[in-house]
């Protein structure tokens, strides 16, 4: 099946019971199969005016207990950061999927590249942490955006899946398991009314004080203390909150943000990279190994927050690596600041933006620097 | 039991909030009060109300005022995250408390899809002709030819007529009063939260330190006189040439009919879906 | 019994009236109620006036219709000037001050004049 269908299918099977959409290419075929899953297991499917209106009403309907996603590209993305930093900021658990496609601006609607990575990181005002998964197979797409949703009701934050426009429409076999083997995770809601008076602000993630449950929530993106009440004249109130919603995601990189180690043991020479490009890599290892090189892969699956030191040990012994990115170098400064000051970095784009790299180009760049 | 307790709708009011930090004179805390009469005669229950307030002054009335669930969100984005939470929970009863920036700018997109899809959401716009908050700049809503912080020279802008905006979007209950109309503004406020659809009351609301001031009345009681002259009832205004009516506030229920509101439709739907799935 | 809201609210020298329309009988029935409930003993209700509220906007005072409160001369902590009753004897309880304080500082404990609890 196609990545996109496999994505809509792993919203569901992770209890996704509201999507809304603002139709954009290449996302179009999430939102089209939701439209289809979500009526027979009662859960709602809403066109809205905007993106800002369709994160807008996620937002809200993830306040009222339901698991929550939106769908959207990156002029849609751009829309959606003021919201996206008010569910940072009120710690509100969603799922945003952008399917990367080629920027800036309109771009190419149907071309990959991914241009987003930095903004994923950084898209809204103010200083705050954020989760970014990088599927690089339909597989992936299935698996990671219900990964994304326990992610997101773990640690109550949104969490994006920066798919691309090669992820999305790409055709592989994709395993269903039983819906009974899946691990689903759902947020904690207060036991009580004691409980929920402390409502937010808690390293070790405060429970959610859902609404319509008697717990007289009050959620605000101003700066607030751990009762929600607005707290906006003293710097104190706002310097707690930064740190203690950024420690929370922070502390737990190790868990949140995996990365895939191929044949690294005996390698000098390693191909970093993520999302699609990953295929690629994959490809170029197997060439290479064929013709004697020793050459490892490290694949990112989590980019945010980087996974710094598990990518330094994992690239303790090599000597170059090569990282393989489909724009001008949006995860490369971390790979540079992890790796050692010894260890020599090489960027490589594919010759053409907007393209996937030719397997031939990349094998003939890691043969150099074998050499 | 303090004095302020002693209030017959202290009871709807957070504890530790019992005063808000509106100005003095300040329409939206007539809004505000107007807003728990309502809910205390219609007899719906706290735990069933979920206030989504814009930013702006009016954001103020429910937060952190109102002892129930409140979302403060967004500047221009209460009523689409509105849309979420009464999709989600159809049980809930949600209100949105948003100012005529907030709703008719930034949100103005928000608004005319919530008239036209008919989510059984309530929005109460408090209407002061101005940004309030962010010290008097010019609004879609401020009269041509006024001067404001942003309009020097007087505003070249022609207004929104907020009612007639939302009524040509489809809305199915519109209504305007003003803060000096209490009596019929609790009532249209009682008739949105009996009914089922979306509902839109424009409230034309005194701001006497960053509007009233501009045009020469900045005692709060001298506007409520002045709303008071200025409005005509729907009946009377139709009698009216544009010419006579162009200073006036046209004030009265423009819109009140029966449509299937949306989250009706949805549990059909449901219903639908599950019997061709068997 | 019927009254309705006709739909008018006009303005003569002044005051404001609304206007409502019933039948005749319906009308005869209002009257003989009102009367009954307004010569009946009518105990002057108690206004509370919540000084740490008020903010000194001075609708109450201006909007009373029997024209018994005005601005006293304490200024309160805010640094304004509360109203204070006069003539308390005089209050109907039409409650008019109470709900349109802006900031639920002036009440009504007490029936109004003309309802009948």
């Amino acid at each position: 099946m196609q990545g996109n269908e496999a994505c809509a299918l792993g919203a569901v099977a992770a209890g996704c019971r509201f999507f809304a959409f603002y139709p954009i290419t290449p996302a179009g075929e999430i939102a089209e199969k939701m439209s289809q899953l979500l009526p027979k297991a009662r859960g709602v499917y809403i066109q809205m005016e905007d993106e800002i209106a369709a994160i807008g009403s996620v937002i809200g309907a993830s306040w009222t207990g339901l698991k929550a996603m939106t769908a959207t590209s990156g002029p849609g993305f751009s829309l959606m950061q003021e919201n996206i930093g008010y569910a940072v900021m009120t710690e509100t658990p969603c799922v945003i999927v952008d399917v990367q496609r080629a920027g800036p601006s309109t771009g190419i609607v149907s071309a990959p590249m991914q241009g987003d990575v930095v903004q994923a990181r950084h898209g809204s005002h103010g200083e705050y942490e954020i989760i970014a998964l990088a599927p690089s197979s339909a597989q992936e797409m299935f698996g990671m955006t219900i990964r994304a949703f326990n992610l997101s009701e773990q640690y109550r934050t949104p969490v994006i899946v920066l798919a691309d426009e090669t992820v999305a429409h790409m055709r592989e076999e994709v395993i269903i398991p039983e819906e009974e083997s899946l691990s689903i995770i759902n947020r904690r809601i207060p036991s009580s009314q004691e409980e929920a008076a402390r409502g937010f602000l808690s390293a070790s993630v405060a429970p959610m004080p859902v609404l319509g449950k008697g717990f007289s929530a009050h959620v605000t993106g101003s700066s607030h203390d751990e009762y929600g009440k607005r707290e906006a004249s003293a710097p104190e109130a706002i310097d707690k909150i930064v740190r203690t919603i950024s420690e929370k995601i922070k502390a737990h990189t190790a868990e949140i943000s995996e990365i895939e180690k191929v044949l690294l043991d005996d390698a000098k020479v390693a191909l970093v990279t993520y999302g699609s490009c990953a295929r690629t890599a994959e490809y170029v290892v197997k060439q290479a190994r064929e013709k004697g090189i020793n050459v490892g892969l490290l694949r990112l699956k989590g980019l945010w927050p980087f996974p710094s030191e598990a990518v330094s040990k994992a690239l303790a012994s090599i000597h170059r690596v090569i990282v393989l990115e489909n724009n001008l170098g949006q995860i490369l400064p971390e790979i540079e600041r992890a790796t050692a000051a010894e260890t020599k970095t090489i960027f490589l784009p594919p010759e053409t933006l907007a393209t996937l790299h030719r397997p031939d180009y990349v094998l003939q760049q890691v043969m150099e620097a074998v050499r | 039991m303090s004095e302020a307790e002693g209030h017959p709708l202290a009871k709807y009011l957070r504890k530790g909030a019992k005063s808000h930090t509106h100005c003095s004179g300040c329409g939206n805390g007539i809004v505000a009060q107007s807003f728990l009469r309502a809910v205390d005669q219609v007899g719906i229950p706290m735990k069933r109300i979920v206030c989504v307030a814009g930013i702006g002054c009016s954001g103020w009335i429910p937060s952190p005022f109102f002892d129930v669930d409140t979302l403060h969100v967004t500047h221009g984005r209460p009523i689409a995250f509105a849309t979420g939470v009464k999709l989600a929970n159809p049980e809930l009863e949600v209100v949105v408390f948003t100012g005529d920036g907030d709703c008719s700018a930034i949100g103005g997109n928000h608004l005319i899809h919530a008239a036209r899809r008919n989510i059984g959401v309530k929005v109460i716009c408090v209407n002061n002709m101005i940004y309030g908050m962010t010290g008097g700049e010019v609004a879609p809503t401020t009269p041509r030819g006024i001067r404001t912080t942003t309009t020097p020279f007087g505003n070249l802008e022609r207004p929104f007529d907020l009612s007639k905006l939302v009524v040509a979007a489809g809305g199915t209950f519109v209504a305007r009063w003003t803060t000096y109309h209490v009596a019929r503004l609790v009532a249209s406020m009682k008739t949105a939260l009996n009914r089922r659809g979306f509902s839109f009351l424009e409230v034309v609301s005194q701001c006497p330190v960053q509007y009233g001031r501009r045009i020469g009345i900045s005692e709060p009681v001298e506007m409520m006189r002045w709303f008071q002259k200025q409005s005509v009832t729907i009946e009377k205004s139709r009698e009216m040439s544009g010419q006579e009516l162009s200073d006036k506030f046209v004030i009265g229920e423009f819109v009140d009919v029966e449509v299937p509101e949306l989250t009706q439709l949805y549990a059909e739907l449901f219903e639908a879906a599950s019997r061709e799935s068997n | 019994m019927i009254i309705q809201f006709s739909g008018e609210i006009v303005v003569v020298s002044g005051r404001t009236w609304t206007l409502y329309t019933a039948e005749l009988s319906d009308v005869h029935l209002y009257v003989q109620r009102r009367v009954e409930t307004m010569t009946s003993a009518f105990e002057a209700p108690k206004i509370v006036i919540v000084e740490e509220l008020c903010k000194g906007c001075r609708i109450c005072i201006e909007f009373c219709p029997v024209k018994i409160l005005k601005t006293s001369s304490g200024m309160t902590k805010k640094g304004i000037y509360p109203p204070e009753v006069v003539n308390p004897e005089k209050c109907t309880g039409c409650r008019i001050c109470q709900y349109y304080c802006p900031d639920l500082a002036i009440y009504i404990v007490g029936r109004s004049k003309t309802s009948p609890s």
